[in-house]
């Protein structure tokens, strides 16, 4: 009991309630922008986040994640521009509804779908994480590996459309965290004699440059389009207000899809988009009216909202326990954990048990205030539609090159940072996946100790990642993602080709 | 078409840039070694996937573009290809994405020299302009309070000092 409240005391004190709401504003405010996303908030927020409490800089971070999520719902509802790809859903009603006059319906109904999606997700990783973590205890080196390698081809065949780009991406993101010193013998390789290259490539280069110089460079080649705001909207008025009819016909809808962006949040590789989509899918098939969705139907909105925020929390659950992030932004936070002593994985429930519950309640505090925050200055958040992209990418820009100055303290990486724009904007022009570069990038060390530990156990006989069920089973899994995947695009191409041809 | 010979062309530069890697990394290692002590050992490994992939992503653009042009033998006028070609990229975008990578380098070059403060300063008047800011007040603000108040934040409650300038030290 008493440990309950020491957590209680931790996730409450000022600094980090503070953090949590500044996170939470920031998140609203650029998930709201249209062009600007949720991991390129969280990416140049983490440089500042090192110089503060582990606890108070992952609340921020947390906050920026949440908070995006839901702001991203903002635009796609007033002016159908979705802030974050998973609001694309939310938009399909949501501003139909603003053209019907009723903008206020379709926010506030996307806010308390939120709330319930992201409280439902807080709940499932508070109850399902330890025994998670207790079952990835008793796994060892060779399950290590193979768990890593089957997370990133996971990630990689699932993250975009080409099979092979994203298994690319996963290895490119590997290779280039073999740069620099070997983890086990400390041998120096692939410098090419640059000094500063002893140390590897710097994390927070790659992940500011590869998220918003990349953005950059993409945003300063498209025709400028000027402010993409909206004209103000009010929100008062019957026709804006939440009725008992239109919570009877959404309550339903959230309480399906609210458990689905649960369950797609705790695979990895799936993601907010997915679990929107999915869930607005199920909620259209089993309506009493689908003849309304996409017409205006608040519970669209309401499905959608729900199942995106309900991937929020979830998500941690393979980032904590097994040290596996489900996408971008936990990746990112997979960072921010090691940067400060905490190494994801099932040791951390029993080195730093305190910090963990710590988390978990401060999990749910940050939805709390989400819905409080979102709630309060909804009519002032709005408004961030408003803000010309002129004035924005130019801020940004600034704060990557800062942002990487201040963590590394050093030039070089200043050079490396925009080395990773170049290399971010190119993977986008050609449809390269992002997310598999970066996990691999994340993952490399982690899987690489665990290969080596594993062939120093069997005098370097790869008999141990078969001999081992778990080690056996994930690696067949990953075989059977590939094959599965790879079997689905043959056969997409042979049907195009077979209709090109008739 | 043209996309699919594009496609071709990616992986054709990207496995060039895997078997650079792989020659350079067999040319590096100590055979002799235990695969689990060498250190080029797990970099090898992964860039010896990244060219199997690559060479699979080449073949199937190279099919792909196959398919497309016996397609566009058959289906579409000659016309069609040829006016897809005379649309080509977007001068003017790309000069502004040459632009902005010119003007961060020159940044990134001053940055030591000059200090933060004055460098960013222009940076983001740059910047500005750079990105469609044509309000000389809005850009001189931007020029005012972005680095301003980042070296603020970052130099009195943070503790962290960015760089003065070599010039005025």
């Amino acid at each position: 009991m008493s440990e309950v409240l020491d957590a209680i005391f931790l996730a409450l004190q000022f600094q980090t309630v503070i953090l949590m709401v500044v996170g939470l504003v920031i998140g609203i405010v650029i998930g709201g922008i249209p062009g600007l996303n949720v991991p390129l908030a969280v990416a140049i927020a983490l440089p500042i986040t090192f110089y503060l409490e582990p606890l108070s800089g992952i609340a921020m971070l947390v906050g920026i994640y949440k908070g995006g999520t839901y702001g991203g719902s903002l635009s796609a509802v007033l002016i159908n521009v979705p802030g974050t790809p998973a609001a694309a859903a939310t938009g399909i009603d949501g501003h139909q509804l603003t053209r019907q006059g009723k903008a206020g319906k379709a926010l506030k109904m996307s806010l308390y779908a939120s709330g319930v999606g992201a409280l439902l997700s807080d709940l499932a990783l508070i109850f399902f994480a330890v025994p998670v973590a207790v079952l990835a205890l008793r796994i060892g080196p060779a399950e290590n590996f193979a768990l890593g390698v089957f997370a990133l081809t996971l990630i990689a065949v699932l993250s975009q459309g080409n099979m092979f780009k994203g298994l690319i991406a996963g290895t490119m993101g590997i290779f280039l965290a073999t740069f620099g010193l070997d983890p086990l013998t400390g041998a120096s390789r692939l410098t090419f004699g640059v000094s500063q290259l002893t140390a590897g490539w710097s994390f927070i280069s790659l992940i500011l440059g590869i998220f918003a110089i990349a953005e950059a460079l993409e945003f300063v080649q498209k025709r400028f389009l000027g402010p993409s705001g909206s004209k103000g909207v009010k929100l008062g008025g019957e026709n804006h207000r939440l009725t008992r009819e239109d919570w009877r016909g959404s309550w339903r809808a959230i309480a399906r899809s609210a458990p689905i962006g649960v369950l797609i949040g705790a695979v990895p590789g799936l993601g907010s988009a997915i679990a929107a989509f999915f869930s607005y899918g199920v909620a259209r098939t089993m309506s009493k009216e689908p003849e309304k969705f996409g017409k205006g139907a608040l519970e669209g909105v309401a499905a959608a909202e729900s199942a995106n925020n309900g991937v929020t929390s979830s998500t941690f659950i393979p980032l904590l326990t097994l040290g596996i992030p489900g996408d971008v932004i936990t990746a990112i936070m997979l960072g921010a954990f090691m940067v400060h002593g905490l190494v994801p994985g099932p040791s951390l429930f029993t080195e730093h048990r305190g910090f963990i519950m710590a988390f978990f309640v401060m999990m749910l505090v940050t939805t709390i205030l989400l819905v409080v925050i979102a709630r309060l200055g909804m009519r002032l958040f709005l408004q961030t539609t408003r803000i010309p992209d002129s004035i924005l990418f130019p801020v940004v820009v600034v704060l990557c090159f800062t942002g990487t100055y201040v963590a590394t303290n050093n030039f070089f990486d200043l050079y490396a940072t925009l080395g990773f724009g170049v290399l971010g904007f190119a993977m986008k022009k050609f449809n390269f996946p992002i997310a598999p570069l970066l996990i691999g990038f994340i993952l490399g060390p982690l899987v690489e100790i665990a290969l080596r530990q594993s062939l120093l156990l069997s005098r370097g006989s790869l008999d141990i990642f078969v001999t081992h069920p778990i080690s056996l089973l994930f690696l067949l899994l990953a075989l059977g993602t590939i094959a599965w995947v790879g079997w689905g695009e043959y056969r997409s191409g042979v049907a195009r080709r077979s209709k090109v041809g008739a | 078409m043209l996309r699919a010979a594009r496609e071709v062309w990616v992986a054709a530069v990207v496995l060039a840039v895997s078997l650079f890697f792989l020659i350079y990394l067999v040319l590096a290692t100590d055979w002799s070694m235990a695969v689990a002590l060498s250190p080029t050992s797990m970099p090898l490994f992964v860039i010896s996937l990244a060219v199997l992939f690559s060479l699979g992503q080449l073949i199937a653009s190279v099919v792909q573009a196959r398919n497309s042009g016996a397609s566009n033998q058959t289906d579409t006028p000659a016309g069609d290809d040829a006016s897809a070609g005379r649309a080509g990229p977007d001068r003017p975008a790309a000069s502004r994405g040459i632009a902005l990578l010119a003007l961060t380098i020159l940044y990134l070059i001053a940055l030591p020299w000059a200090g933060y403060l004055m460098t960013t300063t222009l940076y983001t008047g740059g910047l500005a302009g750079l990105f469609g800011n044509r309000r000389p007040l809005s850009i001189i603000l931007m020029m005012i309070l972005v680095p301003a108040s980042l070296l603020v934040f970052f130099e009195r409650y943070l503790r962290i000092w960015l760089p003065a300038g070599r010039l005025f030290q």
